[in-house]
């Protein structure tokens, strides 16, 4: 198991009010699993998220990720978890405007000590995988957001994670752009890597294998996903 | 994360706002600028004041006479006072010294230049630092014999006969009585005292019981002694001046004038200058750190998101705060060496002004880099601690 859930609640507090955004959540994912999840806004899944992704910590329960418990860890060690284990894809890119694709790219193995020369060579590799080898040198600013969001999986890829998160990928981009990342999430996929991603279109959910249902920080419903579609497939 | 990959990241965070990098350090630049350049015209100046001491013999008394006292005649130094002052034990050499002046034909130019004569003896070549070049210096035979022998510095031999070694030459020396022939016995090397060369008057040595004869008195102006332990000068000189005063029977006539003291007295006031100024420079510098650590926390505002992505992509508290303390080091070195360049270019246009070369040495900036990474490392760490403990997912939120 790559994920294993127990009990998990999160709670905010802010004063005297409490919001309870995720309410004893259970459950696992295998390796090389394609996992959606969905469901209504403020049910819960970007707390899952930022949880499972180690940014944040939870109020109570136990989480289990590649068989360590990470429930109970410091920032640090936390730190070296987000940095070896997770690769993580936002909605917003989070790229760092000042710095061209390859050094967005290049960052995680820094804060790994990689060597420059491997450095180079393993960014090359990941951004020629999501097919940006020619946009190397162009800062963000300069791209349009499919290709940011690509440079933010390349981003994501170069520690080699056990676990790739993503939080709405496709959610600030059209419908053409939004299938360019589908379509690398079911490359990386078929590669043998587990991805766990959030997202409101049922259709793009469609594509992978497997759909969880969030509601009110509890799960709905939890069910592979019968014909999965493959990009290129049905257009 | 290594420190080359903290310090390019660093250097280039602070190049992507000049403008504002620049404002940073302005403090810094002012605080470490004005401490460079008045210690380096101030060591200048030291260095000037103790070569020109030591071209006069440093470790020497000078016994006077004062000048604002009633002076009877019976007060002046005489020739036997020298004799007296030869017997005491802690005595080395005893110089008198007369002066006068005369006028002297210029061959060369065909008009004439007036001339300090000095009359003393052959110990003056212990008292003092001359350089003979060639012939020699006065001997005691010419003390005793009264010989018209002379040993003049090159730069007036040049400008007598038109070269530096005129020894066997012959030069009239119209004084305000008589005239005197005097034959060149030796040259000494022109001085080049630094300062105090400025309007320098040109020298003749001449034996003093020569000069007396020639002058209307018989007073000695002024008497040079060197001691065989420098140590004890201090205490010489006053004793000098308490054997000279009983056997002229008068007081408060006479002072002393150790070198070694004047040299401290001006050294001491000039410390003095120089500790206020770093005084000032001090606040200056704490200033400038305290606008650096502002700088810093205003960036670490501005870039939250930042700080929020690296750590979401794997870097620890400590690679934030690392980060964030090189930068703030990297704009105070660079603000003190920017501040050492512009002190030192100040330095030397005010050494220019006042005619000193100042004095720089590499030790200064050394101690400027250590002392500019220290501020950025104080002021920085507030602002460097404050990013470290940004929470990831709060910082990712921030617009
Ligand atoms: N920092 C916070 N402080 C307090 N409440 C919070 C905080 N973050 C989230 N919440 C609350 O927790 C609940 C779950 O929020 P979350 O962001 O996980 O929802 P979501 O499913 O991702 O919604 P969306 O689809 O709109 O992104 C919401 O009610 C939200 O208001
Ligand atoms: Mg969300």
């Amino acid at each position: 198991m790559i994920i294993k859930a127990q009990n998990i609640t999160k709670i905010y507090k802010n004063g005297d009010i409490e919001v309870k955004a995720l309410d004893n959540i259970n459950f696992c994912v295998a390796e090389k699993e394609f996992v959606a999840i969905m469901g209504t806004s403020g049910s819960g899944k970007s707390t899952l998220m930022n949880i499972l992704g180690c940014l944040d910590v939870l109020t109570s329960g136990n989480y289990f990720l590649d068989g360590q418990d990470v429930s109970k860890l410091k920032s640090n060690q936390l730190a070296l978890i987000r940095n070896k284990k997770i690769g993580f894809v936002f909605q917003s890119f989070n790229l760092l405007p000042k710095m061209t694709a390859f050094q967005n790219v290049e960052l995680p193995m820094i804060y790994a000590n990689v060597e420059a020369a491997q450095r180079k060579k393993i960014a090359m590799d990941a951004l020629t995988k999501v097919g940006l080898e020619k946009r190397i040198d162009h800062k963000p600013n300069e791209m349009s957001g499919g290709q940011r969001q690509r440079v933010a999986i390349a981003r994501a890829l170069v520690n080699s994670p056990a676990i790739i998160f993503a939080d709405e990928p496709t959610g600030n981009l059209d419908s053409r752009s939004s299938e360019e990342i589908i379509k690398i999430f079911q490359d990386l996929n078929a590669e043998g890597k587990t991805i766990v991603m959030v997202t409101h279109e049922s259709d793009i959910a469609q594509h992978t294998k497997r759909i969880i249902v969030f509601k009110d920080g509890r799960i709905m419903s939890d069910a592979p996903v019968e014909n999965q579609l493959m990009v290129g497939e049905n257009s | 994360m290594n420190l080359t990959e903290s310090i390019k990241s660093a250097i280039m965070n602070v190049l992507a706002n000049k403008m504002r990098s620049l404002l940073t350090m302005l403090g810094i630049i002012i605080g470490i600028s004005s401490v460079i350049m008045i210690t380096s015209v101030g060591n200048g100046f030291k260095k000037s004041v103790s070569d020109t001491f030591s071209q006069m013999g440093v470790e020497g008394i000078k016994l006077d006479i004062k000048d604002d006292k009633e002076i009877k005649d019976s007060d002046y130094f005489t020739d036997s006072d020298i004799s007296f002052l030869k017997q005491i034990p802690d005595v080395k050499y005893v110089a008198p010294c007369v002066m006068n002046t005369c006028n002297v034909n210029l061959r060369t130019l065909g008009n004439t230049k007036m001339c300090v004569v000095l009359g003393s003896n052959d110990e003056l070549k212990y008292a003092s630092s001359i350089k003979v070049t060639s012939g020699r210096f006065l001997l005691s035979k010419d003390v005793t014999n009264h010989s018209s022998v002379a040993v003049i510095d090159s730069l007036l031999s040049r400008k007598i006969f038109g070269r530096e070694n005129s020894v066997g030459e012959k030069i009239k020396a119209k004084f305000k009585n008589t005239n005197l022939d005097l034959t060149v016995v030796g040259i000494f090397e022109s001085e080049d005292v630094g300062i105090a060369s400025f309007g320098m008057p040109s020298y003749i040595y001449v034996p003093y019981t020569t000069l007396l004869d020639v002058s209307s008195s018989q007073n000695l102006d002024m008497i040079r002694i060197t001691a065989y332990d420098k140590n004890k000068l201090d205490s010489l000189a006053t004793q000098l001046v308490r054997l000279l005063e009983i056997r002229h029977n008068t007081s408060d006539k006479y002072y002393a004038q150790n070198s070694v003291q004047t040299m401290d007295t001006i050294n001491n006031t000039l410390n003095m200058i120089t500790t206020f100024i770093v005084f000032v420079a001090a606040i200056s510098l704490l200033v400038g750190g305290i606008g650096v650590m502002n700088i810093m926390l205003v960036t670490v505002t501005e870039r939250t998101r930042e700080i929020g992505i690296r750590k979401s992509l794997g870097a620890t508290d400590n690679n934030i705060k690392f980060q964030f303390l090189v930068e703030a080091v990297i704009i105070t070195v660079i603000g003190g060496i920017i501040g050492i360049i512009v002190g030192y270019g100040g330095g030397i246009v005010i050494g220019n002004i006042v005619n000193i070369m100042p004095s720089f040495s590499i030790n200064s900036v050394i101690i400027t880099v250590l002392i500019s990474s220290a501020i950025g490392i104080i002021f920085g760490v507030y602002p460097a601690g404050k990013a470290a403990k940004l929470d990831p997912i709060e910082a990712l939120r921030y617009e």
